[in-house]
């Protein structure tokens, strides 16, 4: 094969192809762009998420070789003289962080962090500015009472300057900080979050009631005789651990960010799998395209054949087309997949404040490694999804290449094999489930999910040859319909293939998220049943991670017309290498006025359990990932020790992804010596209007700051805003999907349309009119749409259990009623159809244009 | 006479002087009573104890050292004073030592808050402890030192024995700087100490012995306003005589009148000397790798005591560098005198102390 010539063909083949059908390669090349667009949306989204987390992280803490951090509460500083005292420690400096609110401009906060600006001057990453520019240092910093830092971004967005006072909340406590100084971030840790402020530790400990306290101590070891740190963190670790509280966790700081990584992991691998989907189908589409294009140009490649074009050479030119145009397909998708991301950004980062950890994503994050490798994915998919039309163009012989006729349509695979890999998808199908579920390898029900698709997309031709061996309408127009489709089956069964990936994409997800919001929405009717619901300002946007001011529950107690007041306190903390949320709550208010759904208990009275003695009562996501009954035991780490805690009972929950471990509230303060308040459960007397009652605590709570207090319905509706919130992306590729298909479907008639030229001619001949034509190619798209989404619809019940009982089951553990979405899956029906029929009128009207003569000069 | 430190004050607390300044400051000689005022003297905003000296190895390999310790108030009474945390003074140390044969200059800082325990400073006696650099004063009047830092690879663990009772410098101890009454620190030196241990260079150890210079200064307003750095010098001659002069560099190079220094014989009492009885004439210039300039060599006369000579540093590069203070640099090296005393040879090993040259005064620090 000579390369050069071959090039030369390609030069003069491949451009010409693209301009003679635009349409086709726009449409082409759109199909891909999406395809690769969420890829590149949701890689973006992720990337931006983790590293504004660790920015953030290394804000404050720079780059230690060794950290030591409460995890659930925090440490005490005594510790620090102990590991001053270590040889292997060279520097070592505190923080202690917290989340207030800021009253003077509601809704908003800052993320204080009180550091010493002393001992921390080897590891800081930031600057601190003041109004000449000018940086401050550690005793500017610390020479005037109440002196904070905020970023730049957050100073602009609150009309803040320097020299004016700020009234910061939290717990109860209030501080008026002197914004004297602007933190300034080095280069590196763009996308940090804005609201991160600065004070000295004396200032945070005794202005918010934290004396004695801290979060984490950040160390910098001297490296071993080979100038090496792993030794030295080993070694440190095994002296320092008889001196550690239980909660405290020590080591290497990547492992905290390896810990967000794992903690994010099963959420971002969600969205990753779907948008490799969208990739998967606009794979197809690809496929499609160069098959209808190797159909329609079997002429041509049988007059480069004869003139001495090799096999080879014609799979490089269709190949090299392909990736030609996905080249633009990709660059196109990466355009729009950063736009994506950005309108993305703030309902991932509040889904992940609320679930996971503390995140406020401005700005997206570009790495220029993903998009690369996410438009390399593009180009991969086209070359692949080329390769086979290509190779099978190859091997006509260019005598029966250049014959005229139908011949092009001879179809060129025997569609009965198609069965087999269909059988056998389906059969991984099922052992990628039972290894997900039982083989302890979440990652596998993806594959699942992956396979029942592809199952699908090989039954699609079978599927559509059946329906045009059924009876057709009595109209000529639909039989000819039926035997255009069934002789273009090899290109209709593709197209067919990626419409009913595509269905059975939007139609699983939907029935996911339907039954998921239908047994949340049932859950909260059932759970929610107090009247009235008191918690901080921040907590809609900083996820839950600023104490409720105690007054708060005196007064609510104190209020006429209040028959009990349900406290609610929760931590984050790791258990056993795996996130998980430690609750507490007052279990005599909860079991008479707000009983849980307990899915099984130990014999006696759970709660009474609970209250007399070191048990829990745990979630079903908690009971599940970490295989736990009641009678069982959890070690739980707290400041007073390693505590032994058994499961009382395993009850329902949907408030935590990572599940919850739910203490009595004497038990908890007991074992962790933390009188913190998360939030607050109002119960009324009967009669008592919530709107008055709620009317006045929040006039007495007026001067302590700034609260949430909703009612019952109030609440309900935030809760099922947060669960609309967390699934907007779901919600967002399955509309990728469908746009994908429906593209597809155009495509694929618009393909067709070009090889039957000459057949339309004939027909026009004839005597057929026009709207015959029409007619005909929008049957024919019929029996497509037909296949495709009755393939779909089936598909998607399997795509929607595999959801629910595996991907779900495997990272989640949650229980998911089935729910089935009538209304829904009847809009998406009728969407699809219409979409078909949509996509249809383009190429349909354009082939009934068709003047009979010029169609037929090919003869 | 050692004043870094005023450096911080200047800046930090010239509006403090105008309104009621809760420090007091050094106006009248200071009621002098040892052991307890080797110890800390909180009621001023600055004190400092400065050591520096001039050592030989086994071979007779010069080398030189200087560790000092510095408190700095912020405020006399802490903001939070319920948090360990709580701010009422700064500590900071510098440890630098001059490996002459080797021509290597190695400095270390710490600076701390002095939360938990990590600066201990007695009000009794000489008990200063930063981290683990500490100055402690034995029983037996032998001032014991020891620092090190792993990451420059330096140490020091000395004693010095007073091979003289203090000397207490300027008036009684107050050792003026301007001329504004208060502008003045209360001073006093052990000049000469004998002293043995051994230095750390590059992790190895190296047993010395030779002489150390001892200074405490308290003050709490020292600089005059627009003063714009000094240059120090304390020479030990090998007849057993010790001299410290210092010359205040008012603008425009001019030595301010309040300069001053202390000559301080084999035997005998010490005798103050005034800016009239001395003239210091810089000889070189020493330019560093930022473009500031040091002048590098002097002339040095004392009409009065029929002495004249040149010191010359030992080495040219012996600037502290500092981070952790804000950027400050000042030149700190050991040198030797040569010249004559009524017309007989002189000669003697010191130490000079040049600042301002290379880092504005208060740079970094002016609000």
């Amino acid at each position: 094969m000579n390369w050069l010539r071959t090039f030369r063909v390609f030069l003069a083949h491949g451009g010409r192809d693209f301009f003679r059908h635009k349409t086709l390669s726009l449409l082409n090349l759109t199909a891909l762009a999406v395809g690769v667009a969420a890829i590149v949306a949701i890689q973006t989204v992720n990337e931006t998420a983790l590293r504004s987390f660790r920015a953030s992280l290394d804000l404050v803490a720079g780059r230690p070789d060794f950290t030591v951090e409460g995890q659930g509460f925090r440490l005490p500083e005594n510790l620090i003289p102990i590991l001053r005292q270590d040889p292997a420690i060279r520097e070592l400096t505190p923080t202690l962080t917290l989340i207030a609110s800021l009253p003077s401009h509601p809704g908003e906060f800052i993320h204080l962090i009180g550091v010493d600006p002393f001992s921390n001057t080897e590891l800081v990453t930031y600057r601190l500015q003041d109004t000449l520019l000018t940086p401050a240092d550690a005793t500017a910093f610390v020479s005037e009472p109440n002196t904070i830092a905020i970023t730049r971004p957050l100073a602009d967005r609150l009309h803040l300057k320097i020299g004016d006072s700020l009234r910061a909340v939290s717990g109860g406590h209030q501080a008026n900080l002197q914004i004297r100084f602007l933190l300034e971030p080095s280069p590196d840790l763009i996308g940090a979050d804005d609201h991160l402020a600065i004070a000295d530790i004396a200032t945070v400990q005794s202005s918010f009631g934290l004396l004695g306290q801290i979060d984490r101590i950040d160390a910098l070891l001297l490296p071993d005789a080979d100038g090496k740190i792993t030794s030295a963190q080993a070694d440190l670790l095994t002296r320092l651990t008889p001196h550690l509280p239980a909660n405290a966790r020590a080591g290497s700081p990547e492992r905290r960010g390896q810990e967000v990584g794992k903690m994010l992991g099963a959420f971002q691998l969600n969205l990753t799998a779907l948008s490799l989907i969208a990739l998967v189908v606009g794979m197809f589409l690809v496929t499609n395209t160069v098959a209808a294009n190797v159909a329609r140009r079997r002429s041509e490649l049988g007059l480069l054949r004869s003139l001495g074009l090799d096999r080879r050479s014609v799979i490089f030119l269709l190949v090299g087309e392909s990736l030609l145009l996905s080249l633009l397909g990709s660059t196109l998708g990466i355009f729009l997949g950063l736009q994506v991301a950005r309108t993305l950004l703030h309902s991932v980062s509040s889904t992940i404040t609320s679930h996971y950890v503390l995140l406020s994503m401005t700005d997206i994050a570009v790495n220029p490694w993903s998009l690369l490798l996410a438009g390399l994915a593009g180009l991969l998919a086209a070359g692949l999804a080329a390769w086979w039309p290509a190779r099978e163009a190859s091997l006509v012989p260019p005598v029966d290449a250049l014959q005229p006729g139908n011949s092009a349509d001879r179809a060129s695979s025997p569609h009965s094999l198609a069965l087999r890999p269909a059988l056998l998808c389906f059969l991984l199908t099922l052992i990628f489930s039972a290894t997900a579920l039982y083989g302890r390898i979440p990652r596998t029900g993806f594959l699942a999910a992956l396979s029942i698709l592809l199952a699908a997309a090989f039954l699609a031709p079978s599927l559509g040859r059946f329906f045009a061996r059924l009876p057709s309408l009595p109209f000529p127009s639909a039989i000819l319909a039926r035997s255009a489709f069934s002789r273009g089956l090899h290109r209709h069964g593709l197209a067919a293939a990626a419409l009913s990936v595509a269905v059975a994409m939007a139609i699983g997800v939907t029935i996911m998220v339907h039954s998921f919001r239908a047994t949340v929405d049932q859950w909260i009717g059932e759970s929610i049943k107090a009247d009235l619901f008191i918690a901080p300002s921040t907590n809609l946007i900083a996820g839950a991670l600023e104490p409720l001011d105690p007054i708060a529950e005196s007064l609510a107690l104190a209020t006429p017309g209040v028959l009990a007041v349900g406290t609610y306190r929760e931590v984050r903390l790791f258990l056993d290498g795996l996130p998980a949320k430690l609750a507490a709550c007052k279990l005599d208010v909860l079991r008479i006025h707000n009983p849980l759904t307990l899915l099984s208990a130990l014999p006696g009275d759970p709660y009474e359990l609970c209250q007399k003695g070191d048990y829990a009562l745990i979630s079903e996501n908690f009971a599940r990932r970490r295989r736990l009954q009641p009678g069982s035991s959890i070690s739980l780490p707290t400041p007073t020790g390693l505590r032994s805690i058994q499961v009382a009972a395993i009850f329902r929950d949907y408030t935590s992804e990572s599940g919850l471990l739910l203490l009595d509230r004497a038990t908890y303060q007991r074992l962790t010596q933390d009188q913190g308040l998360t939030s607050l459960a109002i119960h009324l007397q009967p009669g008592i209007s919530a709107q008055a009652v709620g009317d006045s605590l929040r006039e007495q709570l007026r001067p302590r700051g700034e609260f949430l207090i909703y009612s019952q319905a109030g609440l309900r509706e935030e809760a099922l805003r947060i669960f609309d919130r967390s699934f907007a992306v779901t919600t967002l590729l399955r509309t990728l999907a469908i746009a994908v298909a429906a593209l597809g479907v155009t495509l694929s008639l618009t393909a067709l349309g070009v090889e039957r030229t000459r057949e339309i001619g004939i027909l026009r001949a004839t005597g057929a009119s026009r709207t015959q034509i029409l007619r005909t190619i929008m049957f024919e798209s019929a029996y497509l749409g037909a296949t495709g989404i009755t393939l779909g619809i089936v598909t998607g019940f399997a795509v929607a259990l595999i959801l629910m009982q595996v991907i779900n089951r495997a990272f989640f553990g949650w229980t998911i009623d089935w729910h089935t979405p009538y209304p829904s899956l009847i809009y998406v029906t009728l969407g699809m159809i219409l979409a078909c029929l949509l996509a249809s009128l383009p190429p349909a009207w354009r082939a009934s244009r068709l003047s009979p003569a010029e169609a037929l000069r090919s003869e | 006479m050692k004043k870094l430190l005023s450096i911080l004050l200047l800046c930090l607390a010239t509006s403090g002087l105008n309104a009621a300044d809760p420090w007091t400051h050094a106006t009248t000689p200071w009621p002098w009573s040892f052991p307890r005022d080797h110890g800390s003297h909180p009621e001023f905003k600055t004190e400092w104890w400065y050591l520096t000296g001039n050592l030989d190895d086994a071979k007779g390999n010069p080398y030189g050292y200087e560790l000092t310790f510095f408190r700095h108030g912020l405020q006399p009474k802490p903001t939070q004073p319920d948090s360990a945390w709580s701010i009422r003074d700064i500590y900071f140390a510098h440890l630098a030592i001059t490996d002459v044969q080797s021509r290597r200059f190695i400095f270390s800082e710490k600076i701390s808050r002095g939360a938990l325990g990590e600066v201990e400073i007695s009000q009794k006696d000489m008990q200063v402890r930063l981290a683990d650099w500490t100055l402690q004063r034995k029983p037996d009047s032998t001032l014991q030192m020891a620092a090190s830092d792993p990451v420059t690879g330096i140490g020091l663990e000395l004693s010095a024995t007073p091979l003289k009772p203090l000397t207490l410098q300027g008036q009684k101890g107050l050792s003026r700087k301007s001329a504004t009454p208060g502008n003045a620190s209360h001073y006093y030196s052990f000049t000469r100490l004998q002293t043995s241990g051994q230095l750390t260079i590059a992790g190895k150890k190296i047993p010395v012995q030779g002489l150390s210079w001892f200074d405490h200064e308290f003050s709490t307003s020292a600089l005059g306003e627009d003063q714009e750095g000094w240059d120090w010098f304390c020479l030990q001659f090998d007849s057993g005589d010790e001299l410290m002069l210092y010359r205040m560099r008012n603008p425009g190079n001019r030595t301010d009148p309040a300069s001053s220094g202390t000559w301080i014989p084999a035997h005998g009492p010490s005798l103050p000397l005034k800016s009239s009885d001395f003239t210091i004439l810089p000889l070189d210039e020493w330019k560093t790798a930022s473009g500031a300039t040091y002048p590098s060599g002097w002339k040095i006369s004392i009409p009065s005591l029929q002495i004249t000579g040149e010191v010359q540093p030992l080495l040219l590069d012996q600037e502290l560098r500092l981070k952790r203070t804000s950027n400050i640099r000042y030149w700190e090296g050991t040198c030797r005198f040569t010249g004559t005393r009524n017309g007989k040879p002189l000669s003697g090993r010191g130490y000079t102390e040049l600042t301002g040259y290379a880092s504005p005064i208060g740079q970094g620090m002016k609000e």
